[in-house]
C-alpha cells in the first residue's frame, strides 16, 4: 500500500485542494494544477491550456456535462496517462472551452477508482492511497 | 519525459497568496527555481523552456481571489 500526500494550497486562511500533476497529451508531457473535485464525475481541463499543442481534442468522445448553474457544457473525453507524484495511471480526461472556472478539475472517474482519497482539512493535506 | 522538480510546486504554494494578489489571470511557469509570467500558457511555456531545458515546468493560470471561494 503506497500513498501520496499533497499539502493544500492556501489563500487568506482558506485551504484549497489544488494540486500539481502531469498529463501526457499526444507525445508531450505537460504539467498542470487541478482542483480535486469530488463532485465532478470526470476530470475536465481547459482547452486554453493545450491549444498550442498538436492535439486535436475534438477527436475525443463528445459528452455534455451539467455544471453548477444547471447549464450543459460540451466536453471531449480522452484516455490519457496522468502522473500524480510517482504514480502513472491511464485516466479519462475531458477538455472543454466552456469550463467556467479558473481551475482544471480532477474528478472521480479513474482517479478515485485507483486511489482512496482522504481530504484532511485538520492537517491541511490530501492523501491518495493506492492499493494496487 | 523531462524531470520534475517538486521544489517548483513548493515555491508556487509558498507564493500563492502573493501571486493571487499581484498577478490574477496571468500564467506563471516555474522550473528549477526560475519563473516567468505571461498572458498565455504558450507564452510562458516558450519563455521558461528557453531558460531551463531539462525540467518540466510547473504551470498554472493564477486565479482571481474571487474564484477561490467556490461551489463546484
Amino acid at each position: 500500500m503506497r500513498s501520496l500526500t499533497f499539502p493544500y494550497t492556501t489563500h487568506k486562511g482558506l485551504a484549497i485542494p489544488y494540486i500539481p500533476l502531469a498529463l501526457k497529451i499526444g507525445a508531450t508531457w505537460r504539467r498542470f494544477w487541478a482542483f480535486v473535485d469530488t463532485g465532478a464525475t470526470y476530470s475536465i481541463f481547459r482547452v486554453s491550456e493545450i491549444e498550442d499543442l498538436n492535439f486535436d481534442y475534438k477527436k475525443g468522445k463528445l459528452i455534455n456535462v451539467q455544471v453548477g448553474d444547471g447549464g450543459l457544457i460540451p466536453v471531449y473525453l480522452h484516455q490519457l496517462a496522468i502522473r500524480l507524484g510517482d504514480f502513472e495511471i491511464p485516466t479519462t480526461v475531458g477538455f472543454s472551452t466552456r469550463l467556467g472556472v479558473e481551475f482544471n478539475l480532477l474528478g472521480r472517474k479513474d482517479i478515485f477508482e485507483a486511489f482512496d482519497v482522504t481530504f484532511s482539512d485538520s492537517r491541511r493535506e490530501i492523501i491518495f492511497t493506492a492499493y494496487a | 519525459m523531462k524531470n520534475i522538480n517538486q521544489k517548483d510546486d513548493q515555491w508556487i504554494r509558498k507564493n500563492f497568496e502573493r501571486l493571487v494578489e499581484k498577478y490574477p489571470g496571468k500564467y506563471i511557469a516555474v522550473a528549477a527555481g526560475k519563473y516567468v509570467l505571461g498572458q498565455t500558457r504558450q507564452e510562458v511555456e516558450e519563455k521558461i523552456t528557453q531558460k531551463v531545458k531539462k525540467i518540466l515546468p510547473s504551470v498554472l493560470q493564477i486565479p482571481h481571489k474571487e474564484s477561490l471561494v467556490c461551489a463546484l
